[in-house]
């Protein structure tokens, strides 16, 4: 008994002392950040100028984990959004326009307005309210955006919703556990075990993964056109948006392919927390391929539905809107939605220059 | 009591300090009951739900009695089967679809084992192997030890008692066994926080629905889906009962008592019998010397002439294993798969010693091919057997023809075994090169707290996998047999 409990005691000491050591290690490699959240994915693995990725996670994760980042005395600018967005608008280059803000990216793919507003709700949270007017949030909105709960959430949690339920930072009933500073210190506490984790994701699980989509686009659906070095030059082809059609009568949750009200429900939602908020609401309406936009029926539904909301934003709760509808050249897309990587920097630039640049006529543009 | 929660972790810790500080007879006894009763009593949520459990548990005990008066084989199996009826009432087996339901909720985990148990220490009593009373503490200490009380290993009543015996006078421990134990309870952790935990998102994450809306919905992508399901569910159920095992005998270990392995490598299993004698193995030594041997001894009483022997065999192996299928589930596919499997291995062995004569059959018993082969396709077989406890197989049927499922499922039996054999080859091909890079490394004398530095590794990973997880740690699947 006395042995065992010898033998224990050993291997504890030694446990707490690897981890103590893990723990150093990450402060002495990951000892500065880029100061934004930025959730875009890019292929660089071990650099330490992106050390949130290590530490907090990637998408949602980066979010909950990571918002430590946003604390910040300056403007700041947010992008709020699903994989469009993600992609679409760098942090650095719109930054560009004015280094006296903060730009970040809080896009999260595979999102909808019920996520987004988890995000929002996140960030104010994280914020005072003396700070808030500081913030800007910016929406890029289309009608994927608008995918209904049933059909994105099936279990009924956002993927938000689930990281919140991460190491305990908050309860099943998305209550927090835990205050600002109390985050941060588990945060910290739990660097190695968040660091390790980030190693697997990218030693074995995304390389598993990218196996796996490949081994999709090429052989399961008509996407083989997307396998290629360089998305800069990837063409679409017929048999992909015909497969895009199905697919989208698919996923938007109705069978004559309109658009529910439930999300746009939902940023009505948003604009009212903004505007008691006293924080500055931007939407962006994002454009998609033109070969898309005349196929697709779900696209011709928003179009109609969306000037009722849009109006009804602005009117009661002042929000701005940003048209890049006209932006729609297919080739600046490499799929149904997503801009290409040379795509994004002018999108970066265009709404850098609506944004940052005092120029207020063009700035809002009404319906 | 789940063996993955803090309440488990400190219950061992108790039980350990409390069975280390006794050496009386007495007391140990007392102590063990005392931790038996109180781990059996976290199964239950209130007395009225143990009541079930209890009547079935000195129900087992007044048989046990009968053992040793009566004489008359006859009416000691009336007893036992009574007893079996009893257990098939309680469990709820189809049998007994028109009985009358018990109205309380109530947990049946460890019953099977019980049953296995309490038939055993009937059948070696009536034949003089146990002469000495069991009292009834020694029955319960025997039939509900906590370590083996949620799924086994099925222990014989004598070498229980021979281990307890030792696991009282035995206090010096030796460091390197203790580590040993420690690693082994660690391991089994690891097995069942991370490795089945992930497998088991696998298969919930992409089930059928997922294949259906991202692949498609044709007879052939249902077919990938079954292979895929059926291939990940063995590995999880692998790590998921070898993982309880580890952690049971680790801490066995820890207190003294060896309980006997239930594995040994299955996936080196070259035959459907020989995979039964590698995999949950003291399940199979039980039903072999209770079931079979009886089942094989009746039937050779009936059928005397020598032509008979190897029928009776195939239909004893055929029987035996509908019996065994029909325990893990009261589906009936599953039993008679197993039924099948075993009716056929034992008839291509005695058609292939006929046919093929000893020579032959020896030079094919060492050839790498076909011993690849047939590991592939023993675990392709058990693989798309097993998942038949959970898919179900009406849908399928309902949804296409029996022709085409039977098509499918011999198709999907072949394909994936080939697919296990190449797998089973480069992973032998591996643990080669392994061995070689071993033994080519010097032999460092290592610092004494080594061993302590890997054990904190394991403990590391066990925290990793508890912390980072959303999903709940799936629940030991032989506790629901």
């Amino acid at each position: 008994m006395r042995d065992i409990a010898i033998e224990i005691l050993y291997t504890l000491i030694i446990l707490l002392m690897l981890y103590g050591f893990i723990t150093a290690l990450t402060f002495v490699l990951y000892f500065s950040s880029r100061g934004h959240i930025d959730t875009y994915q890019d292929s660089s693995y071990f650099s330490n100028t992106k050390p949130e990725y290590y530490l907090y996670g990637r998408g949602a994760g980066l979010v909950v984990r990571g918002r430590e980042l946003l604390a910040s005395d300056k403007k700041q600018i947010i992008f709020f959004g699903a994989s469009t967005t993600v992609e679409g608008f760098r942090p650095e280059v719109i930054n560009e326009h004015d280094s006296t803000v903060v730009v970040h990216n809080c896009a999260i793919g595979a999102s909808n307005i019920t996520e987004i507003e988890d995000v929002i709700d996140l960030i104010l949270e994280s914020t005072e309210y003396a700070e808030r007017e500081k913030l800007h949030l910016v929406i890029g909105i289309s009608y994927v955006l608008l995918r209904p709960d049933s059909e994105l959430w099936p279990a009924g949690k956002t993927n938000i919703q689930a990281e919140m339920m991460r190491y305990g930072i908050y309860n099943h009933h998305n209550k927090r556990n835990l205050s600002n500073i109390e985050t941060e210190t588990l945060v910290n506490i739990l660097r190695p075990v968040l660091l390790i984790d980030s190693i697997i994701h990218r030693m074995i699980l995304d390389p598993v993964f990218n196996i796996a989509l490949y081994i999709n686009n090429k052989w399961l659906r008509p996407m083989n056109f997307l396998i290629t070095d360089n998305l800069n030059d990837v063409v679409v082809t017929e048999d992909y948006k015909n497969y895009v059609e199905r697919v989208m009568h698919k996923r938007m949750g109705t069978e004559d392919d309109t658009i529910q009200t439930e999300q746009f429900n939902k940023l009505i939602e948003i604009a009212r927390k903004t505007y008691t908020n006293n924080i500055q609401l931007t939407l962006v309406d994002l454009p998609v391929p033109q070969w898309h936009m005349s196929r697709s029926k779900h696209f011709s539904h928003y179009q109609k539905m969306k000037v009722d909301y849009f109006n009804l934003l602005k009117t009661s709760f002042n929000t701005n809107l940003i048209d890049m509808q006209f932006m729609n050249d297919d080739l600046d897309f490499y799929d149904f939605a997503h801009p290409k990587p040379m795509t994004s920097i002018k999108w970066s630039n265009f709404i850098g220059k609506k944004l940052l640049i005092n120029n207020s006529d063009d700035q809002i543009m009404s319906l | 009591m789940s063996f993955t929660s803090p309440i488990f972790v400190l219950f061992i810790t108790l039980s350990i300090i409390a069975l280390s500080t006794v050496c009386i007879d007495k007391t140990y006894k007392w102590m063990l009951l005392l931790l038996n009763l109180l781990f059996i009593s976290s199964f239950f949520s209130s007395i009225s739900s143990a009541l079930p459990f209890l009547a079935f548990l000195l129900s087992g005990y007044v048989v046990v009695l009968f053992a040793y008066r009566l004489n008359m084989t006859s009416i000691l199996l009336v007893v036992v089967v009574s007893f079996v009826l009893l257990f098939s009432y309680i469990k709820q087996y189809t049998l007994f679809a028109w009985a009358p339901q018990i109205s309380v909720t109530f947990s049946v985990v460890g019953m099977s084992y019980i049953l296995f148990r309490v038939i055993h220490l009937v059948v070696d009593i009536y034949d003089e192997s146990i002469k000495k009373r069991i009292d009834i503490i020694d029955y319960i200490n025997y039939t509900c030890f906590f370590l083996s009380f949620v799924s086994g290993p099925i222990t014989r009543y004598q070498d229980h008692t021979e281990q307890l015996k030792e696991a009282k006078y035995k206090h010096e421990e030796d460091r390197a066994y203790i580590l040993k134990s420690l690693s082994r309870v660690f391991s089994g952790y690891i097995k069942i926080i991370a490795i089945s935990a992930l497998l088991y998102f696998l298969i919930t994450k992409f089930n059928q629905e997922y294949w259906i809306l991202k692949v498609g919905s044709s007879g052939v992508i249902t077919s990938c889906w079954f292979a895929y399901t059926a291939a990940i569910y063995f590995i999880y159920l692998y790590f998921n009962f070898t993982g309880y095992m580890d952690i049971v005998v680790g801490i066995g270990n820890l207190l003294g008592y060896r309980l006997p392995e239930n594995f040994n490598q299955p996936f080196r299993s070259r035959s459907f019998l020989e995979f039964w004698t590698r995999w949950h193995m003291t399940l199979s030594e039980w039903f072999r010397i209770y079931f079979f041997n009886s089942l094989v001894k009746y039937l050779s009483g009936k059928l005397t002439n020598p032509r008979y022997m190897i029928p009776i065999g195939i239909l004893s192996y055929f029987i035996t294993f509908l019996v065994i299928g029909y325990w893990h589930t009261p589906e009936l596919y599953l039993a008679f798969l197993l039924g099948l499997g075993a009716g056929i291995n034992k008839l291509y062995q005695c058609l292939a010693k006929n046919l093929l004569g000893r020579k032959l059959i020896k030079r094919l018993n060492a050839n790498t091919l076909y011993i690849h082969l047939c590991r592939g396709i023993t675990l392709s077989y058990i693989m798309v057997s097993i998942v038949t406890m959970w898919i179900n197989v009406d849908a399928l049927l309902a949804k296409y023809n029996l022709a085409s499922v039977i098509i499918s499922f011999v198709s999907v039996w072949i394909l994936l075994g080939l697919l296990c054999a190449f797998c089973i080859f480069l992973i032998e091909r591996f643990l080669v090169l392994y061995t070689v890079v071993k033994l080519c490394v010097p032999n460092i004398k290592y610092f004494r707290l080594r061993p302590n530095l890997s054990l904190a590794i394991k403990l590391f990973i066990i925290l990793y996998a508890s912390i980072i997880t959303l999903n709940p740690i799936p629940a030991f699947v032989y506790m629901g047999f």
